[in-house]
């Protein structure tokens, strides 16, 4: 089973947020990008048991990144 | 929008009846950390923490996803029961052969058997993708996993465990005995400075491609080419 964790931009959270972190070599749109991901620090997850993404080690995850505006 | 973003979003969940887990990704740092340009956008994450693909989620092909389900935990970590907390914790350490050591202890049941063969099948995997680094020059990716792979077959137990502890080891000796180790090493941080440099502009997109270039030029043969290759096609493809 995949999981999918929709990752929302919360606007009112980002405002005065300047910090600029340089992409991974990830390939775009295609297979085998093959970069570690980052630290993932999303919080305040719903609709899941998982209280973090550390929960989610070991699966196979799809996060989307969203905005509903 | 408000100062609210939380109760806002729980209203547009509830409204559109989304089912599906969500978060929120505070100061959009994993969206700009993954590259991702606009949204939607989609990664991809495998079960050993590695992104196998990123870009718009309509073009992520079923394909893709069946390719890496195989060696994903059957159970999610918050299903596991109690009388596996070792196994847990051994596994969130990064401890997979302790893992494994653990879990043989636990009484025969479905868990047992699928979460124990998901594990071996994890280690397996792990240990084959650092060999291919190895066999592909990538001298900087073994000596930053090295620490974290020691530790996956920290205390072996069982032939084939005992086999990947060998061939881990073999791989790290080599990585430090390469006879080019010292230019595939200065290769390599070339290619993470141009990467972690500034990236913003389309200048500065065309900066760095120019010194990419080089640097193919510079190594080549090495795996600081194959790596700059790499990065300087994704960069053209942003340009574009």
């Amino acid at each position: 089973m995949i999981h999918l964790v929709r990752a929302l931009f919360a606007p009112a959270l980002v405002l005065g947020i300047a910090a600029y972190a340089a992409p991974a070599a990830i390939a775009q749109d295609s297979a085998g990008g093959g970069a570690k991901a980052p630290p993932i620090e999303l919080v305040d997850f719903a609709q899941t048991k998982a209280k973090s993404f550390e929960d989610y080690a070991g699966r196979l995850v799809l996060i989307e990144f969203f905005a509903y505006w | 929008m408000t100062g609210e973003p939380k109760g806002i979003t729980e209203k547009w969940v509830e409204q559109h009846g989304a089912t599906y887990a969500y978060a929120y990704d505070k100061g959009e740092s994993l969206f700009r950390a993954v590259g991702a340009r606009g949204r939607p956008h989609a990664v991809l994450i495998d079960p050993s923490g590695t992104i196998v693909w990123s870009g718009h989620p309509a073009r992520l092909d079923d394909k893709m996803i069946e390719a890496h389900l195989g060696s994903a935990l059957p159970i999610p970590l918050w299903e596991w029961p109690a009388s596996a907390d070792k196994v847990k914790k051994a596994f969130r350490d990064g401890a997979l052969a302790a893992a494994v050591k653990h879990i043989e202890a636990l009484g025969d049941d479905d868990f047992k058997t699928s979460v124990k063969l998901a594990l071996e099948t994890m280690l397996s995997a792990r240990v084959k993708g650092f060999a291919a680094r190895l066999a592909h020059g990538d001298l900087m990716g073994i000596d930053e996993d090295e620490a974290a792979m020691l530790k996956a077959v920290e205390g072996s137990a069982g032939a084939q465990v005992v086999q990947d502890a060998q061939v881990v080891q073999d791989a790290i000796t080599a990585a430090k005995a390469h006879p080019d180790r010292k230019r595939i090493l200065a290769g390599q941080k070339e290619v993470r400075e141009v990467r972690d440099g500034k990236l913003r502009s389309k200048s500065d997109l065309r900066e760095a491609i120019e010194k990419l270039e080089k640097i193919e030029s510079k190594y080549v043969g090495t795996y600081a080419q194959t790596e700059a290759a790499q990065l300087r096609k994704m960069l053209v493809a942003r340009l574009s």
